[in-house]
């Protein structure tokens, strides 16, 4: 149990929750407030720990390098995983300095909470022990809920913080209960170590199935799967948008790489009669999900929902590669996390990079702002066109490549329904760039901003801008993107199982 | 054995909730927390029954306290006339559930009482200090870690200047 002790695996966690220890101190200071350059310094200190760390995993996998210590062990899945928090983190931090900025409350602490949660997500996707699963789930739920509240003097963020942290922890304790009867049933923390012995066992053990729907029950929460999504509009509407995008897209995206590696342990080979029921749970979930976050996105009014709506319905797009189950569906869940990281903090940037705070987030303000911005709002543009999935974008592919798979294990009837929500979802998407490009804006709102001093935000600008080339990027290169990076990953990963 | 410590930590936790004055409530759950100790004694594990007591029972409970009366909220507070629907709702809610456990446990094939009674010998200090380091040293650090990250999101919601 305690064989291998690689400090080399460590280290990637190691670097953001040493930047995440100094940085309260350097927080301490009570001219942070006054002083610009104390500000800097902060924000500089987190992105130098987030860049060290990434330049550290980057050249773990050129060198092919898995290192192990203990429970944790840094594979290719682990390190696409640090890269994927990683980059999201570092987006987040930029945009961040903006919208803290334009909010009037720019504090380190929020950098330091930030760091603690990349480091949390790291270890989540990095062990398939469940004690360690548990703690790293902690590690970065805590400090979201607190970022989620973190501008206090608004009564929607502590509403939305509240709302986060109590539906939170009842799901932090159902996964919690379902480790434990797990445990109970088959003697082993460690899940893949549990597979095998569920899978030699005959029948199915009641408690264990208990066990994982209530282990699937957590995954399936920070996830944001429809039934367990109604935190979702109301933590993204408290959170500054930079955290909501990154709620979006890091826990969403460590939720399910974490649970794609759990997946062959929790199906135990497939075949047995718990693996059919888990999968049966995912589909209904699935489907749950796409039809309620597609259709509520419909009816928002506000840009911040309707966002988190979307968010919601691509946890169900991105759960149907999990009832099909083919390695080819999984290297679709991965490429279509990394389109997800770079449209969905596309979209949320464009807030930023245009200073709606506050009340200002309904389309009526973004009207007629593309001519003004054109660079950021082509970008956005092709951010949310890549959410809808229309074709040349990344969005596209890795629709295109789970929906692909689950036709081919013969789940026709959902893909047909997959396909239909995406088709709905077109609707509310291209409400963005209508209300950018075509639409005239309101006199009381151009009255209203011609009193405002003009919004500068050149990060968030800038984020935006590499969030629109990597969406093109992804959608022309993929190919490229998914033979030398994703499907590595699946594969190496594949190897280690079998 | 067994029940009368289950009752315990039961009725003690129930009582809590019916409760209106909260530092009453705050001694029932002393109770609970007591009767909880107990069940590690049970499973021959004295070193957690006693940290339960001192930590919970003694430490975290103090406070608890501690914040209720320094907050001067130990006042009654308005009664909330309950609703019956969501009364008998809840009732037939737990004991659906309750029901449910049961018929779980008792159709486990794994829970099968075993024919031989394993001798377990019981904990030590020394034993729980070597599976922590050795064992779960990662877990064990992740959590200081985890205690430092909550103390730093607290600090950023409440502090009155920050």
């Amino acid at each position: 149990m305690t064989g291998a002790r690689d400090l080399a695996a460590l280290l990637p966690l190691a670097i953001p929750a040493a930047a995440a220890c100094l940085l309260p101190i350097a927080a301490l200071d009570k001219d942070q407030s006054a002083q610009k350059w104390i500000r800097g310094a902060m924000f500089f200190m987190a992105m130098l720990a987030l860049l060290g760390s990434f330049f550290y995993v980057t050249q773990l996998w050129s060198t092919g390098h898995q290192p192990v210590y203990a429970q944790l062990s840094m594979d290719r899945l682990a390190q696409f995983a640090a890269i994927f928090v990683l980059i999201a983190a570092a987006l987040t931090v930029l945009q961040l300095w903006d919208h803290l900025h334009q909010e009037g409350w720019v504090k380190g602490e929020c950098l330091a909470l930030l760091l603690t949660s990349v480091s949390g997500m790291m270890l989540f996707t990095a062990t398939t022990h469940l004690m360690l699963l548990f703690i790293g789930l902690e590690l970065f739920s805590i400090p979201l809920y607190a970022l989620t509240a973190t501008l206090r003097t608004r009564s929607e963020a502590a509403e939305g913080g509240m709302k986060y942290f109590l539906t939170g922890a009842v799901a932090s304790s159902c996964f919690l209960m379902g480790a434990v009867l797990l445990y109970g049933v088959t003697g082993t923390l460690d899940v893949s170590e549990m597979g095998i012995r569920l899978s030699v066992a005959k029948g199915l053990d009641p408690l264990a199935l208990v066990g994982a729907a209530l282990l699937l029950l957590g995954f399936l929460f920070k996830a944001s799967a429809a039934p367990f999504h109604q935190w979702t509009p109301d933590a993204y509407e408290g959170a500054p948008h930079p955290i909501a995008a990154f709620m979006s897209v890091a826990t969403k995206g460590v939720a399910l790489i974490a649970l794609l590696r759990i997946f062959p342990g929790l199906v135990a080979g497939g075949d047995s009669l718990l693996g059919v029921k888990v999968r049966m749970a995912i589909a209904l979930a699935a489907v749950l999900t796409m039809i309620v976050g597609n259709l509520t996105a419909l009816v928002q009014t506000r840009i911040k929902r309707m966002l988190a709506y979307s968010s919601i319905s691509h946890a169900g797009y991105l759960l149907l590669a999990f009832v099909a189950g083919t390695p080819q569906a999984f290297t679709g869940v991965l490429f279509y996390l990394v389109a997800y990281l770079a449209m969905n903090m596309g979209a949320f940037g464009l807030l930023t990079a245009f200073g709606l705070v506050g009340e200002r987030v309904t389309f009526d303000h973004l009207r007629g702002l593309g001519w003004k911005r054109p660079g950021v709002s082509i970008a956005a543009t092709l951010c949310l066109l890549s959410l809808a999935g229309i074709p040349p974008t990344a969005g596209f592919f890795g629709k295109y490549m789970i929906f692909k798979e689950l036709v081919q294990t013969g789940h026709v009837g959902l893909t047909v329904l997959a396909v239909l929500a995406s088709l709905v979802s077109v609707y509310y998407y291209l409400r963005i760039p209508v209300a950018l490009w075509l639409e005239q804006p309101k006199t009381s709102i151009e009255r209203e901003a011609a009193e405002l001093p003009a919004v500068d935000a050149p990060f968030a600008g800038a984020t935006v801008l590499v969030c629109g080339a990597l969406v093109l990027a992804c959608g022309f290169l993929q190919t490229l993107l998914v033979n030398g990076f994703v499907a590595r990953v699946i594969r190496d990963w594949m190897g280690i199982i079998r | 054995m067994f029940l009368i410590f289950a009752l315990i930590t039961l009725s003690g936790a129930l009582a809590m909730f019916r409760q209106k004055n909260l530092v009453v409530a705050g001694l029932c759950l002393v109770l609970s927390f007591i009767g909880v100790s107990g069940l590690f004694l049970m499973l021959s594990n004295p070193v957690a029954a006693a940290l339960q007591i001192i930590v919970y029972s003694g430490a975290i409970v103090v406070l608890v306290l501690f914040v209720i009366m320094l907050l001067n909220a130990h006042e009654e507070e308005p009664a909330v006339k309950p609703r019956s629907i969501q009364r008998w709702g809840s009732a037939l809610v737990v004991a659906v559930l309750g029901v449910g456990a049961f018929k779980l446990v008792g159709s486990s094939p794994a829970l099968r009482p075993a024919n031989v009674r394993p001798v377990i010998e019981p904990m030590t200090l020394e034993q729980v200090g070597n599976y922590l380091v050795q064992q779960h040293l990662l877990a064990f650090e992740a959590i200081g870690l985890l205690l430092l990250a909550s103390m730093v999101a607290a600090i950023l919601l409440v502090k009155r200047d920050l």
